[in-house]
């Protein structure tokens, strides 16, 4: 096995694994098809969104791994329309949220903004 | 509760807006039109409508004598719709989005400008069209609407 391989490898099993930072969240394609993968989730601060009037919209770092079971493939995601469903603070009820850019990817993880 | 002239506008406007959910008359079907919290309540969709309350403006010169005086103002309201299509579509409906978001606003024809006769005029402006970087595209369609109230009460319209 390759480092490449390990590094793959270790993205979902130890990276997102969820006796540690990673949290059950729900992935919803936008053809309507959805699975429960791991992810960790960066819970950011509010962002301005000037192009819109100053509205406010949370912002979301996620990172899961490029990983068509146990994460999300970096060639299945659509920017135009998939979200994923999570609380949108810890301990409150999940909802969804759009993926509105991939901010960073490799073959191992997705870095994924969410609004 | 009584509500404001502004604010009865503004759900005149909204409710024009949501007549464009699930309407064969309009070539893009929208998903929610929705008013911006100060929590951020809302999510980014494709094909959503955000009403957001711009400017305030006052029209001295459309103000009329009394006691109490009637006093005129012109409220913009940014009509913003989000659109992030499929990947795979290629398609572009950002002119069709415009489109129907004017022909929901002026609909009745001949008495839209009066917002169910709360106000004297309404125009709509220059479009905007949003890019954020990578993430919804859409386009802001400004509509401005003069209206009048009493000085005392801004729940009393003044037409």
């Amino acid at each position: 096995m390759t480092l490449k391989d390990t590094m793959q490898a270790d993205a979902s099993a130890v990276f997102c694994n969820t006796d540690d930072f990673a949290e059950a969240v729900t992935y919803h394609k936008r053809n309507g098809l959805s699975r429960s993968i791991n992810a960790v989730v960066q819970r950011e601060a509010f962002a301005i969104n000037p192009e819109d009037g100053d509205t406010i919209t949370p912002v979301f770092e996620v990172f899961v791994a490029n990983d068509s079971t146990k994460g999300i493939a970096s060639d299945e995601i659509n920017i135009g329309g998939d979200m994923l469903e999570f609380p949108q603070r810890v301990g409150q009820p999940k909802s969804r949220r759009s993926i509105v850019r991939i901010t960073q990817h490799d073959e191992g993880m997705l870095t994924l903004e969410c609004r | 509760m009584s509500l404001a002239i502004v604010e009865q506008i503004y759900e005149v406007l909204v409710d024009r807006l949501e007549a464009m959910r699930d309407n064969d008359a309009y070539d893009i079907g929208i998903v929610e039109v929705i008013r911006p919290t100060r929590v951020g309540e809302f999510t980014p969709r494709d094909r959503q409508v955000l009403v957001v309350q711009g400017d305030d403006e006052r029209v001295n010169e459309l103000d009329i004598p009394g006691n109490p005086p009637g006093i005129a103002r012109r409220q913009t309201f940014n009509v913003r719709c989000h659109l992030m299509p499929d990947e795979t579509s290629g398609e572009d409906v950002v002119n069709q989005a415009a489109a129907d978001i004017i022909k929901a606003i002026t609909t009745p024809n001949a008495t839209w400008h009066t917002m169910n006769g709360l106000a004297m005029d309404s125009e709509i402006g220059k479009f905007e069209y949003v890019n954020f970087d990578g993430g919804p595209d859409g386009v802001n369609v400004p509509v401005s609407v003069t209206y009048r109230v009493s000085e005392y009460s801004p729940f009393v319209s003044r037409i």
